[in-house]
Order: C-alpha cells, then structure tokens, then sequence
C-alpha cells in the first residue's frame, strides 16, 4: 500500500471550493469575458478574497502555503470553467515563485507580506521579442549604479502585464556572459521608465491580459535583486521547474470539460433514432477522450506528488505538462467533432476550449522544449 | 449565550438518481455528497451573524449521520463555527425526521444552546420536520420559516418575520428557542482556503449513536423510527408528450388545468 | 368502534384555506377507503365562529373547536396542546390530517413528536387499509423521486396543497363541541403578532420559481409575450424564454433559458410558442412536467413534454389565464 489515489479530507474539501468559486463566479463570466476580450478583475479579487490565488507563498508570509499537489487540483478545478481566468490567477504563483526561492527573509517581509495581504497582480518576466525559450540569450540590461540598477530592454507577452503592480524582472547584468549574466529583480509597476504596451488580442485565454514592458533607464534599488548576479538562469529555471506541472493540470481541466461537455451532448443529441453517443463512431471518441484526460491528470499527480516529497522532476514534470497540454489540445478538437455544426458556432462552449487548449501547447516552455528536456533525461540513462 | 446549528448532509443535488437495490431508498454508491445542504448554508449565516452582530458567544454545529457527515460539520466550521459535535450513525441505520429529532434532541442537552437553527428542509428528504419537533422534544418553542431575526437579549425576546403564504408575519417570541431559517440575512460566505485549513483544527466530537440510546428511548417515539420508507421509485423517462385533444382554446385550457391538477399534481 | 380522522385545519386568514378543504375531502375518502369512519374536524386558534360555520359545510362528522385567545398568535408548541386536547375526545384516534401550509407544516412535525407517532409531511397519495394500516407517498430530490411511507401509531399527515381534490360543499348539521384549552407549558407561551405584510405579486426568480412560463417565437411579435407575462403572473410563475427571443430583441438575455442561458427545474414548465432546439432543451430536462404549446405537432418539444396542446398560443395563452383567473375565485 505505498500508493494511494485517494484525497485527504482537506484535499477535497479545497477542491470543493475551487469547483464552487469555478461554477458559481467563473463560469458564468466566462463566454462574455472570452467573447469581448474583457479581464474580469471582480473574479480575480474575488479569488484573492478566498485565499485562491497566492497558493504556493508560505502562510506566515499570507500566502495559502499550499504543495504542488494541492495546487494542481485547485487548478484543474479552475480550468474546468475558464483557461484564461485560470492563467491569470495562477500568474501569481509563477511571478512570486523567485521570490519564494531566492529572496531573503527581509526581502519576503518586504515585497512579499504587503503584496499578499490586499488583493495584487504579480507578472513573471522572462520572454524577449526574440525568443522565450533561450533565456541565456537575453538582451534586457541591468547596468549597476551605485545603489541602483538601471534597466532597459523590452519584454514581451508578459501576463497580467497591464494589471500587475511588480514584476519579477529577469535581464543580464552582461550579456556575454550568456546564462552565468542573467539575474533576477523585483520591479515595482509604478518605476519612471516603464512602458507597458497595448494588451494583446489574442486567439484563447481572451480573459487573461497579456502585454509587453518596455524598460528605458527604468531605476530600481540593488536591495530588490534576488540571490547575487548570476544566480537569475538558474532561479527562472528552479521557478519553471515548479509551475510546469500545475500547467498540465490546467490542460486537464479544459479537456475534462471538453469530456463533458461532449458526453452530456451525445446524449442530448439524437441522430438515426438513437442518441448519437450510442453510435460508435461517437462512442469510441469518448472513450478515447476519457483515457487522455484521465492519464493526464495522474501524470499530473504523479510528477505533483514527486515534488511534494523533494524530489526533482525534470523529466516528470515535462511529461506530465507536454501530454496534458497536447490531450487538451486533442480532446478539445474531438470535443467539437462531436457537437458537429453547432460545435463550430460561438454559441456553444466548445470551441473556446480548442483556443484555450492550444496556449497550453506554447506557454511557460513550449512542447517542443519539454520533449527535448523528456530526450535529454532519458539518454542520461543510458549515456 | 450560544448558538447551535444543526445541520446535514444531502447527495450533491445534480447526482443522477438511482433506486437502491433494496427497492426503498436512493442508491448511494457512486454518490457525490455535497459538503451541506444548501438551506443549511443560509441559516449557518445567519448564525454567525448572530455571534458578530448580537454578542452570541459561540456557534456550534450538530448533525446526525454516518462517518462521511462529518465533512458536512468541517465546512460548517469553515465557514466560522467554532466546534462541531458528529452523532455518528452505523452503516444501514435507518433514520426519519422524528427519530433523527429525537438524536439530535439527546446530543444538544449536553451542548450549550440559547437559539437552535436548522434549515428550511433538507434537499433530499424535503420534510422540513426535524425543527419543530426538536422544539418539542427539548420542551422549547419553535418558529419556523423565518425570514428576519433580531434577538433582543436583555428580555429575552426575538423579533422575527416568518412566511406564511402570500405574505409575511411581524411577530415576537422568547428565546431559547428553535428557528427554523427561511432567509438569511446575508448571503452565506464562502469558506475561505485558510479557513478550511484552520478548519481542520477545531474540535470535532464524535458521539457513536448508541451512547443516546438511553436518553432517546425516554422521549415520545423512542429509539427508533415511527416510519419507514418500503419504495424509493424515479418516475419513467419522457416518452413523448400527450397530446391533448381540443376544438376551441377554451377547451385546450379547461383540459389542460384537469391534467395538471388531477394527474401531474403540480397545480 | 369507530375509527376517527381527525383533521386540523388552517384558517390563519379568516377562512378555510384552499388546502384544508382538500384535507378535509381527503379524510373523508380515506375513511371510506378504510371501510367507514368519521371525519372530525379540528378548528383550532382564536375568534372562530364564521369558520365553524364554514366547516359544517364539509360534510364532517363533528367539529371539534379549541377557541381561546391564547391561540391568537400562531404557535406551533400552543396549538400541538391544543390539538393534543382533542385527542381524548376521539373513540379510536387513527390518523390526524393537515394541510402542508407553512402552518401546517410546522405543527404536524411537532404534534408527531408532541404523540410520539409517525409523521409525514408534504404527502401527496394517502392509502388506508381496513386492518389500520396507514402507507403515504410523498415527493422527494425536488420532485425527482417518490417515496411510500408506511407510518406507526396515529399518524399525523400535512398534506401537500393542490394534490388532492375538493369535495363540493355538503348541506348537515354536525353537532360542534368546545374543549377547554387549559394551562399551557411556558414554552407555549409568549408569541405575539404585530402585523401581518403581503408579499403577493413579487415574481419569484426564474432559478428557483415552482412554475416557469417561457415563449419563444412562435407569439410572432414583441407586443404578444405580455400574454405570457400575464399567465405567469395568475399563476405566480416565473417568466423565461427561447434563446430566439432573446436574439430578436424582444426581451433581455435574463430570461433565456436553456443551455446558454438559465438551467431550470421547476415543478411546471409551460413552453408557448417554443419548437425545442436542443439548446433550450438542455435547460429544461430536469422540470417535474412540462406543458408544450405549439402549432406544429411535430415540433421537438413535445418529444420531451409530458403534455402537448398542437394549437396556436396566441389564443390558449389568454384561455389559460382567464380561466386560472377564474378558478382562483376573488
């Protein structure tokens, strides 16, 4: 008996309110907020209020002190009503994950405490116009002056960008250095010298706003920087390494609600005199959509599980992010197959799923990326 | 002074119905339960109102059920009760109303208690008995249906409105008493994640069902229930309207009003 | 020996409601059921003459009456006293009715405990047997389920308003009793009325009303959906409709029911003038009936309907409403 699918009590019971906040606040915003590209701050401070967005700071710093575990489930929850709301309420988990690793414990009194005791947006940011994912090649600058950086450069699709009030800022104290310069830096919103650009229209995830920073001799104090120069690759990498695997649960909970969606829909709809669920061609396309979704969520658990006890799960957490992201993906797609007509129509909640499903695919390390990482691990082995 | 809520545990209301095999009850394997009843949620408010506006000293939660009740209890202290006692019931047992009053009756004379909250009904059963027969058995009055609630301590009085059809009531009546809670008079909270989590640890109680037996059997009713339930039956699927036959609107309407009341009962 | 039904009936405004006729009707069904028995009325409270009179009317047996002024105000401890007074009068005491009122029900759970004897509320079916026996069926899950009850002692039964027929009044002259209603414990004491405020004519919320009433395009304009609006408000319902409506602009997306819209799942829904898209279906499914109202037999909607009227709403609308108007009485 050494492995054990059941919840704890507490599990389910903070499952329960991430399904009653998802059903009761966000679901019924979410086609309107997709539809119209709006960012419904309401439901976010609402999240905040119960204590269903700081999840992973510790508690003495008023944050909801919870394991990757934990977080994974209320995500998968949140995702089942809206992808897009989800990344948004999750951002702060991945913009305030560097201060959680690196800072000081004067630093987490300071930027940590105030920013959780009210209701604040925090946004992570890595990407440059020129890529994401080769972060040694960063050209935003961080040039030392006295008691002070002086920063510029530009960042780009940078969530909650527009909303937030700091930035966990990564840029290179020099750029020759290539990983060995990038260091990492908490920016309050409010420094002379930063231009947030216009908020994206994008295919998915309308509800979540997602923007660029410009940076120009933008001065932020040497107290704000996390660890020593040099130590910023490795900390967005530890960062990463953490919030990959609630990205998969958030896969997971758009392709559940794709499953059922699509299964309470071929029961409804009838074709040839039966419903259409009860013809094969239906029924084999859920029973697959069932395995993926269901496989997902126990990668998802699994490499969840492993972190919780210490372990690292380079390879893990890849797998469970790149299968449940590219399931979602899937599963949305079949999802709307099986509405037909009517699943191509705005009218009908599926084909949301399909552009928020496919974020999933790109964000916080592209598939492409983790499988080469899941490569990598594995001729390890056999190296 | 104190108040005590009194709450339970129903099957999530969208769970897909299912007879039992024994023919008289609803099949609970697969079951989603719903952490409470949702009248519950409405009074356990009110109750907590009662303690941050009126000076109540604490809140405590009481409920009847099988092992699985206690989650209903945990949420109940999520959302801001103070303690919770579980008078736990074997697998199987069967329960009614009265009996389940009767329970509840025994586990609350050793719970301080100036005002006794329940719900409108339970969303399974729908009896909405258990309150005024809690009255009864604690030697208490019972108010029921109540929309407002203002307890005035230094008499011991509450002014209240009840519904009663097509209107409301403006009344008054002495406390302790036992409330039956129609309306709030806020919205119930949602418990908070840190408060689940310190929910955890506030005392829960758990009393086996047996250890009431003696102080149950003395009430009218005794130990056991004075009903049971021989068939639990779902109503056939839809197979297609019928259709009415008519010559003028006036008789598609005098036909359709008989059917309604006679035979589908809902008029 | 003669076995007795006493029934207690709801007269808080004045006059027998609607709901203690059809108790009253009931028990005299039931005790001809269980091969002959009487039927006493109990009329319990303050001030009762002209109900006494109207209770004559209902072909009962007796009138039993506790008149006091101690029963002015409604008390569900005071009135389980004074009904338990009753008791003794009766020869063989085998079942007490009333209605499932808010009075009612609240007196019938405490007079069960008050006797110590089975109690069922909001029952819609009562069965008797000549050996005694006493089985009861009643809703369950919002109407989903039926449960059969079978009930100990002398059961105490509120029956559930508008499921059971009423007799026409019945010429007779029962002899009436008074009974003393005596000293009552403290805890049935003490309860005063100020006022009473009526709350007719709210709409209730389309989520949680027993009866919704929606249209859709087949009313052919925006100036017909007021019939809608006016069964609705005869009937106390909610009023919902078709997604169709809501796109032409004839009233606001609030009232959409279906899957985009409001899940409802009321005790009646009348659709008028709906065809069924699978959309608005899916919202409907979990009502306890549906009535659908629609020119074209072969619409969807009497696919999923329990009642079908293949006519035109426009005219069965305002029928409807007048005769709902009417069966209401003043």
């Amino acid at each position: 008996m050494a492995i054990d699918f059941e919840l704890t009590q507490e599990q389910k019971e903070l499952q329960e309110l991430a399904r009653r906040f998802a059903r009761d606040v966000m679901a019924p915003r979410a086609a309107k907020a997709d539809k119209l590209g709006e960012f419904p701050e309401d439901v976010y401070r609402k999240a905040w209020e119960l204590g269903l967005m700081n999840l992973n700071v510790p508690t003495e710093f008023g944050g909801s002190g919870l394991g990757e575990l934990d977080q994974c489930i209320i995500t998968e929850e949140l995702a089942y009503a809206c992808g897009g709301m989800t990344t948004s309420i999750s951002a702060n988990c991945l913009a305030l994950q560097p201060i959680n690793l690196a800072a000081t414990k004067e630093q987490k009194e300071r930027l940590l405490k105030p920013f959780c005791a009210s209701y604040n947006l925090a946004s992570f940011a890595l990407t440059e116009p020129s890529g994401g994912s080769d972060v040694a090649s960063m050209k935003t600058t961080l040039k030392r002056e006295g008691d002070e950086y002086v920063i510029n450069g530009e960042k780009v699709f940078i969530t909650n960008a527009p909303h937030a009030s700091i930035y966990t800022l990564f840029a290179t104290v020099d750029a020759a250095r290539r990983h060995k310069g990038v260091t990492a830096i908490v920016v309050p919103r409010n420094t002379p010298g930063i231009t947030v650009g216009k908020d994206e229209d994008k295919l998915g995830h309308r509800a979540s706003a997602t923007s660029s920073i410009t940076f120009e001799n933008a001065r932020v104090p040497v107290a704000n920087r996390l660890g020593e120069e040099g130590d910023g690759f490795k900390i967005a990498m530890n960062t990463l390494d953490s919030t990959r695997t609630p990205i998969g649960a958030l896969a997971t909970g758009i392709a559940r609600a794709a499953l059922d969606h699509a299964a309470k829909y071929s029961l409804q709809r009838s074709s040839f005199g039966k419903p259409i669920g009860e013809h094969q061609a239906i029924a084999l396309k859920l029973a697959d959509m069932a395995q993926k979704v269901t496989a997902a969520r126990l990668l998802v658990w699994y490499s969840a599980w492993l972190a919780d006890q210490g372990k690292p799960v380079p390879m893990e957490s890849s797998i469970a992010k790149c299968f449940a992201s590219d399931s979602a993906m899937e599963v949305a797609n079949e999802a709307i197959q099986v509405f037909g007509g009517y699943g191509y129509m705005r009218e009908y909640p599926v084909e949301k799923l399909l552009r928020d499903a496919k974020l999933t695919q790109i964000y916080e390390g592209s598939n492409e990326i983790q499988r080469l990482v899941i490569a990598k691990e594995l001729l390890k082995r056999f190296a | 002074m104190d108040v005590l809520v009194c709450v339970k545990q129903v099957p999530d209301p969208e769970t897909k119905l299912r007879v039992a095999p024994s023919g008289k009850a609803l099949d609970t394997d697969g079951v989603k339960f719903t952490i409470n009843n949702t009248y519950d949620e409405a009074m356990v408010e009110e109750a907590l109102r009662m303690k941050e506006e009126f000076g109540f000293t604490s809140v405590r939660a009481l409920s009847v059920g099988p092992a699985r009740a206690e989650e209903a209890l945990r949420a109940t202290l999520a959302m801001g009760a103070d303690e919770a006692v579980l008078v736990e019931t074997p697998p199987g047992m069967e329960l009614d109303p009265l009996f389940t009053a009767r329970l509840l009756a025994a586990a609350a004379a050793d719970i301080p208690h100036d005002l006794v909250l329940v719900g409108r009904h339970a969303q399974d059963d729908e009896a909405g008995a258990v309150g005024s027969a809690l009255g009864e058995y604690l030697g208490l009055p019972s108010y029921s249906f109540v929309t407002e609630l203002t307890p005035v301590a230094a008499s011991h009085q509450l002014k209240m409105r009840r519904y009663l059809e097509g209107g409301e009531e403006v009344f008054s009546g002495p406390f302790p008493a036992v409330l039956s809670i129609l309306k709030g008079a806020k919205d119930p909270r949602t418990p908070t994640l840190p408060n689940i989590l310190k929910a955890r640890k506030k005392p829960l109680k758990k009393i086996p069902v047996k250890d009431l037996e003696a102080k149950v059997s003395v009430l009218k009713g005794g130990f056991q229930p004075t009903s049971a339930v021989t068939s639990f039956t779902l109503p056939p699927p839809r197979s297609g309207a019928k259709m009415l036959e008519f010559q003028t609107p006036e008789e598609a309407a005098t036909k359709l009003l008989k059917v309604l009341k006679e035979e589908a009962k809902v008029l | 020996m003669t076995l007795s039904i006493l029934v207690v009936t709801d007269q808080r405004d004045g006059h027998l409601k609607g709901a203690s006729l059809e108790a009253l009707s009931e028990a005299r069904r039931v005790a001809a059921q269980a091969g002959g028995g009487e039927v006493v009325a109990a009329l319990v409270g303050s001030g009762l003459s002209a109900v006494i009179e109207e209770a004559k009317t209902r072909g009962v047996n007796r009138v039993l009456v506790v008149d006091d002024e101690h029963l002015r105000a409604f008390s569900a401890s005071a009135y389980a006293q004074a009904v338990s007074r009753l008791i003794p009068k009766l020869t063989l005491p085998w079942a007490i009715f009333l209605p499932d009122s808010a009075l009612g029900r609240e007196l019938a759970p405490r007079l069960g405990a008050l006797l110590g004897a089975g109690t069922a509320t909001a029952v819609v079916e009562i069965h008797a047997d000549p050996a005694g026996k006493v089985t009861v069926k009643r809703k369950v899950f919002g109407g989903k389920a039926t449960e059969t009850l079978e009930l100990k002692g002398t059961p105490v039964l509120s029956l559930r308003p508008n499921s059971f027929a009423v007799d026409a009044p019945a010429a007779g002259d029962p002899p009436v009793e008074k009974v003393e209603l005596g000293a009552l414990p403290v805890h049935a004491q003490g309860v005063a009325v100020e006022k009473v405020v009526s709350t007719r004519g709210d709409t209730p919320e389309l989520t949680e009303a027993a009866i919704v009433v929606s249209g859709g395009r087949g009313l052919k304009g925006p100036e017909n959906f007021v019939m809608v609006e006016d069964l609705a408000k005869v009937l106390g319902a909610a009023v919902g409709s078709s997604r169709a409506v809501v796109d032409a602009g004839w009233r606001p997306a609030s009232y959409q029911v279906g899957q985009t819209g409001k899940i409802i799942a009321p005790q009646l829904y009348i659709a008028a003038g709906i065809s069924g898209a699978i959309q608005h279906l899916v919202g409907i499914t979990n009502s306890r009936c549906i009535v659908a109202i629609n020119k074209d037999p072969a619409a969807p909607i009497f696919k999923v309907a329990d009642y079908g009227l293949a006519g035109d709403a426009l005219t069965i609308l305002p029928a409807l409403t007048a005769l709902v108007t009417k069966s209401k009485g003043p």
